[in-house]
């Protein structure tokens, strides 16, 4: 398991951004706060690209708070990658 | 690189106009890691930039990327990680000398792909220096494919006030039509700053095809309809061509060199300028 160093963001409040916040938890645990004008259609799946990005990341202790402008998954992937290595991960780019 | 007569700058770390700029019309596009993009931004733009080249289908659009200048660490970052997808070219910032590009072209081969063909390169120039060694620059690799001129730094760097006409830097506009001419490569022109007055936009853009240029840097799509207008043979332009290149093909055949249409004589320059216009219309789809 990889442990994250400090909070961290990455994103914008633009349209088809996300502005995304972590915080690292002490015990193993992933959580996510998602705000986002789309939740009703799209929460699930912008849920599950910041779940399968963390799981390939091998990230198991962060707090996510997300607030999401429409972004396309490859904006939410690529805003929560930058936001990890702002923390103190070294990404593993070959997950990508 | 085909024949363009415009590229629009879209900045690399906004998604919503990373996703719009296929959809503005624009020749080409330069996707800009560099001065659009704050310094510390850097980062999310480069990862965000490259997941959308990887993900759109950026279908017949030329994509150029704007990477950040060799003496920051960012530049090495930048060209590792765009030059493996393919782009058309890649576009470099103040560039002052030939050697310069020779290590450009050094990681361009290292890093391009080698089922794509060959990433061009397309250098800034945009400080005294830079202007002054224009020729070598253009003429330091077979990858170059244009020079774009950067007036807002060179400008500046010389003390001098913007204005309409930019009378100002016509010394750094004939020295780079003047060493792409040499090299045979497009030379780019500096963007108009002038974002709602079309008709000065027009006016800009004829001024700059005057001087020699091949085609110029937009910073926003309402600039391109009219740098287009400006770039593009109309059609007594046209007709002009094919009337130039019938004499040519009739008067060679009979062994003749210089000879006489619309009442103007006619020599090998004028054909050439003829047969520049004609693969210009060709590659705009003006003639049928």
């Amino acid at each position: 398991m990889a442990k994250l160093m400090r909070p961290a963001q990455a994103g914008t409040m633009e349209s088809n951004d996300i502005m995304i916040m972590l915080t690292p938890l002490e015990e193993p645990c992933v959580e996510i706060e998602l705000d986002s004008n789309v939740i009703y259609q799209f929460g699930d799946q912008i849920r599950q690209v910041m779940l399968d990005t963390l799981k390939e990341q091998q990230v198991e202790n962060v707090r996510v708070d997300a607030v999401d402008k429409g972004a396309l998954d490859i904006t939410v992937r690529a805003r929560l990658l930058t936001a990890l290595e702002r923390a103190g991960y070294e990404i593993k780019e070959g997950q990508e | 690189m085909r024949y363009i007569r415009n590229t629009l700058v879209m900045p690399g770390n906004n998604p919503s106009m990373l996703l719009k700029s296929i959809s503005y019309g624009a020749d080409s596009l330069i996707l800009d890691l560099e001065d659009a993009v704050s310094p510390n931004e850097k980062d999310a733009a480069r990862r965000l930039l490259v997941a959308h080249l990887k993900f759109l289908d950026w279908g017949d659009t030329q994509v150029i990327v704007r990477v950040n200048p060799m003496d920051t660490e960012m530049f090495m970052k930048d060209m590792e990680a765009v030059l493996p997808l393919g782009i058309t070219a890649v576009t470099v910032p103040k560039v002052e000398s030939a050697e310069q590009i020779r290590e450009v072209e050094r990681i361009v081969a290292q890093y391009e792909p080698k089922d794509c063909p060959p990433t061009e390169i397309i250098p800034v120039i945009e400080t005294p220096l830079g202007v002054l060694r224009a020729e070598e620059i253009a003429c330091a690799s077979q990858r170059n494919c244009a020079i774009t001129l950067g007036a807002a730094d060179y400008t500046s760097a010389i003390g001098a006030q913007r204005s309409e006409g930019g009378q100002e830097f016509f010394f750094a506009r004939a020295m780079v039509v003047n060493a792409c001419a040499i090299a045979g490569i497009m030379a780019m022109d500096t963007p108009c700053m002038e974002l709602d007055d079309m008709d000065v936009i027009y006016r800009d853009s004829l001024n700059s095809r005057r001087l020699g240029f091949s085609c110029k840097v937009c910073i926003n799509p309402r600039q391109i309809p009219m740098v287009n207008a400006a770039f593009t043979p109309d059609q007594a332009e046209i007709e002009w061509a094919k009337r130039i290149l019938v004499a040519r093909d009739e008067n060679e055949a009979k062994g003749i060199g210089v000879y006489a249409v619309d009442g103007k004589m006619v020599d090998r320059p004028v054909v050439l300028r003829a047969e520049k216009v004609m693969s210009m219309a060709n590659a705009f789809g003006l003639t049928k």
